[in-house]
């Protein structure tokens, strides 16, 4: 009996702290939503005006909003522990009384779950306005996979925890530096990893090559590492 | 309540800011915390509420440590900083989202102490002063029902009525299960709300001891002239010197506990001050 009024208080507090996130970014979702809409009313006359003429623009629209709604995504992702990075608002943070847990997993449904919903919503709206099928893009070959949007999600918000000031610039350049890194140990490897095919080194053969439940492994062990990394750099956060 | 035991901590290795703090704090108080600047009075309140770790010892609230920063603790633990940003809300909207965390928050003591301290519940609190932000944060805490309240330098940015009102809502407050830790270094503001005194000094406590028992050990009179060797520790003022004095059976003070001669006295004579005491710091 007392474990179920435990879990109900966890997930009643938890959803207080996702109102709570909301209601403080208020202003940066309402101008996220702005630009959203003003997008979207660009997108409509621009078709109207150009579709007959020019069909580049239905796809070069639609593929250019899911790239600001993605990496909007992550920028937003690395603004969820904003507070920790003034010793002023940091106090508010640390002493509200809801676990490190708790506010890791309202932070994460509001910057993944509740943002990705109005996001697609939003490539949806847009698709039915350009008249376009959405799988039928051709330019949707550039965006990042559901997988590693996924993973960059649970990095920008590591990041977000990690970082005390300027916290998406900070990831993606920590990303840059790990990238080369990663890249150079590649280069090093690569005389074992030739393509069959080819006789060249090419990741992306690896990539292609991998089986489904593989990526969705590989994706879920990243994600759920960076997710844990946060959680503990949360449970372990001091004011300074 | 709250007990630190052999509590030491250092912003930089090797450069200890607190060593060895022992102390307790238990309800029906309200407790002072006095020192001079950069004495480690707001590091001991962040110890004191998890938002720092000590370096070794520990910091415990009923037999936990408050490091771990459970919900349980941290709805029991309040804490209003001497520089805080609040978020561009209402005071209402505030509440809403704040107050469902603290269960035992009472929503109408929010109102009345606002309505003494002035506060418009309103308005946004980006665009209150500094001292009416400080006032609804008090007011907020208050009204939490939080066992532990902590107040780092809660008079600093009020004005001098704010600081009246301030004194009679502490005064009114039923401590029966609860307590007030008060670190402040402008002891002549706060003095008499306090029913118990700390002093750091040097990252140590050097002065630990209840209001009761100063009055009864020692003794806060003007005396004319300098007989230096009539008291522990005195200030020279118009016409002779305050003086602290030994007390002795029956004989009552002629002036009123003066706090902030007590502070300096112990700052200037601390061992001379504590032998008054027996010696012992607690």
């Amino acid at each position: 009996m007392s474990t179920i009024v435990e879990q109900n208080s966890f997930i009643k507090q938890t959803a207080l702290l996702v109102l709570k996130y909301i209601v403080l970014k208020k202003r940066m979702i309402y101008g996220g939503l702005a630009v959203m809409i003003g997008f979207l009313i660009i997108s409509i006359l621009l078709t109207k005006f150009f579709t007959t003429e020019n069909q580049i623009f239905g796809p070069l629209l639609f593929s250019t909003s899911a790239i600001l709604i993605t990496y909007g995504g992550y920028a937003f992702s690395s603004t969820m522990f904003n507070e920790l990075n003034s010793s002023g608002s940091a106090t508010q943070f640390l002493t509200l009384p809801a676990s490190a847990l708790q506010k890791l997993i309202a932070a994460w449904f509001v910057s993944f779950v509740a943002y990705t919903a109005v996001g697609v919503a939003a490539i949806y709206i847009l698709s039915k306005i350009i008249d376009t099928n959405v799988i039928s893009v051709p330019i949707t070959a550039s965006l990042p996979s559901l997988y590693t949007y996924i993973v960059m999600h649970s990095i920008f918000l590591f990041g977000a925890v990690y970082f005390k000031t300027n916290n998406f610039l900070a990831t993606v350049v920590a990303m840059l530096f790990v990238f080369i890194a990663l890249s150079l140990t590649f280069l090093v490897l690569s005389s074992f990893m030739l393509d069959v095919k080819t006789g060249y080194f090419n990741p992306s053969y690896y990539i292609n090559e991998t089986k489904h439940w593989v990526k969705i492994l590989i994706t879920t062990i990243i994600s759920l590492t960076f997710l844990s990394l946060t959680y503990l750099r949360l449970k372990n956060r001091q004011i300074a | 309540m709250i007990s630190f035991k052999n509590v030491s901590f250092a912003y930089k290795k090797g450069e200890a800011l607190l060593s060895d703090i022992n102390f307790e704090l238990r309800k029906g108080n309200v407790y002072g915390i006095l020192g001079l600047n950069g004495a480690g009075k707001t590091t001991l309140l962040n110890l004191a509420t998890g938002m720092l770790f000590p370096e070794s010892g520990s910091c415990q609230f009923n037999g936990e440590e408050v490091r771990n920063r459970t919900p349980k603790i941290l709805r029991e633990l309040f804490i209003v900083p001497e520089q805080f940003d609040l978020p561009k809300l209402s005071g209402e909207k505030y509440t809403k989202i704040h107050q469902p965390f603290y269960p035992k928050f009472v929503e109408s003591v929010l109102h009345e102490i606002l309505t003494i301290f002035e506060v418009d519940f309103s308005k946004k609190l980006s665009e209150l002063s500094y001292g009416q932000r400080k006032k609804f944060l008090i007011a907020f805490s208050i009204a939490s029902n939080a066992r532990m309240l902590f107040f780092d330098e809660p008079t600093n940015g009020l004005d001098i009525p704010s600081k009246s009102q301030f004194r009679k809502v502490i005064a009114s407050l039923d401590l029966e299960d609860r307590s007030i830790l008060i670190s402040t270094h402008q002891v002549r503001d706060l003095g008499m709300m306090l029913d118990h005194i700390i002093v750091i000094k040097e990252g140590t406590i050097v002065f630990n001891q209840s209001v009761e028992k100063v009055t009864q050990n020692l003794k806060f009179k003007k005396i004319e002239g300098e007989h230096s060797d009539e008291y522990i520790y005195g200030e020279r003022t118009l016409g002779g010197v305050n003086a602290i004095l030994p007390a002795t059976n029956g004989d009552n003070s002629e002036l009123d506990l003066d706090m902030e001669l007590l502070f300096n006295g112990i700052i200037q004579k601390t061992d001379t001050i504590n032998k008054q005491f027996g010696g012992v710091i607690s």
